[in-house]
């Protein structure tokens, strides 16, 4: 059944695994907010250490990065094309026209692969490490503040959990629809593209129905359990900041000073523009 | 407090599609006392869930009223009646809202606003109740159907509800399940001396009741103790008890006369 893993956790007691949720998010953003300030290739070393390191740590192999990384790799080799051919300064090596391949070009498109690589790793290794629903958690107590503007987001908070919550119900219910389907004579993933577009339309209307009619279900059920959209709602699910992600913040601060200086002093001369 | 009417249904009428003359349920009254086990039955069609639709305010009647403990039941009323009444519906699927066991529990005290200490303790007390508390970090999918409707029930417990109603909650489950949870049920009903208003087609789970009222196409037609109702409605299909004696009976066989439960029909075959 579940072989779309959404969010693609990965079950396990490692420190990262361990830490709150809402750190996870915010450094995950505060690191690809650091790859943008970074100005020479030393830079980039250090900060794919660290990277490597955070891989390391969160005991999943290797490979499943890879796996990440796989679907984006042709739209990140067109983005560094693109920076290669069309960047031009320093020594010139090529030109032919509008292009050509410059010390530049070559310079900052390995800058671009970079911060596309780190960008892909560091949130797969947020989502491989956090379940869904602490995200979700995390996202929650992140807006909070949005509250002051009327912004509903309690409710965008619980909508956001039932719906991680019924992903692998209506997986379950795609197959069963399927089958029925097949047992009925349909033949999926044959013809033309168009034909397999069709073969769609038996599958979704059943869904969309019993989704509508669950969610009538569901509804139901809230509010005789008191459910008020606006009333002040107390949660059971608690987040606790520990030692642990004290640690972790001294850890990016550490990391951010390694980027200042590695700007201010440049020693691998070899990658600077 | 044993005996006072904690439930009490007054000349109820309610359409669905008020431009025609299909009464879902018309002119229904009945009394339930506190501590009492009700049950409901009636064919498909009858009026039993539109009756507990009604009872916790999901949809409002067109004529009559419902008193829940002796205050009547309105749109201004019921945010604080339901904290009164809890429902367990028959898909277990659906009615779970939390990702996992104790956060689905933990959902109407959440909306009660309750203060962390107090959540846990309720749900700790919930769960150990149905005898689900090693399961509570787990999600539903890894949940039997009956292990889920044992949440939905603790669900409902946490609540401390007066009076619980179950409407065909147990259909989707095994028979072997279903006993098993009723027992349980029947133990937690006299232990926090709860009212059960279960809506049925099981004849077994019917027999369990104090009392037991009959629908049939939205009119009630029979209330009372259930051995009664079986005896003398011969429409009602009885349960296999009560059925097996009276074929002894019709093959002249001499049977005591009165109802027999399965276990006193057993003892008196091979007495």
């Amino acid at each position: 059944m579940n072989k779309l893993i959404l969010g693609r956790y990965f079950p396990g007691e490692s420190y990262l695994h361990r830490l709150d949720p809402r750190l996870k998010l915010v450094a995950a953003l505060y690191f690809i907010g650091l790859l943008f300030f970074v100005e020479n290739g030393q830079g980039y070393i250090w900060l794919f250490l660290f990277t490597f390191l955070l891989m390391r740590l969160s005991g999943v192999s290797y490979s499943v990065y890879l796996k990440g990384v796989k679907p984006l790799i042709w739209l990140i080799l067109f983005a560094v094309m693109l920076r290669v051919l069309f960047t031009g300064g320093g020594t010139i090596y090529f030109s032919l026209g509008p292009i050509m391949i410059s010390r530049f070009g070559l310079l900052s498109g390995f800058y671009t692969f970079s911060r596309f690589i780190m960008i892909i790793l560091i949130s797969t290794v947020v989502t491989l490490t956090t379940k869904s629903i602490d995200l979700t958690d995390a996202i929650h107590a992140l807006f909070k503040p949005l509250r002051l503007l009327r912004i509903p987001v309690d409710d965008f908070a619980l909508m956001l959990s039932i719906s991680l919550r019924f992903v692998p119900n209506l997986l379950d219910e795609t197959q069963k629809v399927m089958d029925a389907q097949r047992a009925r004579g349909v033949v999926f993933g044959e013809g033309n593209l168009i034909e397999q577009m069709k073969k769609l339309v038996p599958i979704v209307l059943p869904l969309f129905v019993s989704s509508l009619k669950r969610a009538e279900e569901m509804a139901d059920v809230m509010e005789v359990k008191g459910y008020r959209s606006g009333e002040k709602r107390s949660s059971f699910r608690q987040l606790k900041w520990h030692l642990r992600d004290v640690a972790a913040i001294v850890c990016l601060i550490v990391l951010t000073l390694g980027v200042t200086f590695f700007n201010t002093f440049d020693f691998v001369l070899l990658f600077n523009i | 407090m044993n005996g006072s009417p904690i439930l009490s249904v007054k000349d109820l009428s309610f359409r669905y599609d008020i431009r025609t003359d299909d009464y879902a349920l018309s002119a229904v009254s009945f009394t339930i006392k506190r501590g009492d086990w009700a049950a409901v039955i009636g064919d498909n069609g009858s009026g039993k869930s539109t009756l507990a639709r009604l009872i916790v305010g999901l949809v409002e009647p067109e004529q009559g009223s419902i008193f829940i403990n002796n205050c009547i039941l309105n749109e201004q009323s019921k945010w604080d009646l339901r904290k009164k009444v809890g429902i367990v519906f028959q898909n277990p699927d659906n009615q779970f809202i939390g990702t996992t066991v104790q956060d689905d529990v933990a959902f109407g005290l959440e909306n009660l606003n309750l203060d962390y200490h107090e959540m846990e303790t309720r749900v700790f007390q919930a769960l150990k109740l149905v005898d689900m508390y090693h399961f509570r970090d787990k999600d539903p999918s890894q949940l039997s159907g009956g292990q889920k409707q044992r949440v939905a029930i603790a669900g409902v417990l946490a609540l401390q509800p007066d009076l619980m109603i179950f409407d065909e909650a147990f259909v989707m489950l095994d028979p072997k399940s279903r006993r098993e949870l009723l027992k349980v049920l029947k133990n937690i009903q006299k232990k926090l001396n709860l009212t059960i208003l279960s809506i049925t087609h099981d004849r077994e789970e019917a027999t369990l009741a104090d009392q037991l009222l009959v629908l049939s196409a939205g009119k009630l037609i029979d209330q009372g103790e259930p051995q009664a109702i079986f005896q003398k409605n011969p429409d009602i299909e009885p349960p296999f008890a009560e059925q097996l004696r009276q074929e002894l009976k019709g093959k002249g066989i001499e049977v005591p006369d009165g109802y027999m439960t399965e276990d006193e029909l057993v003892a008196w075959i091979c007495r």
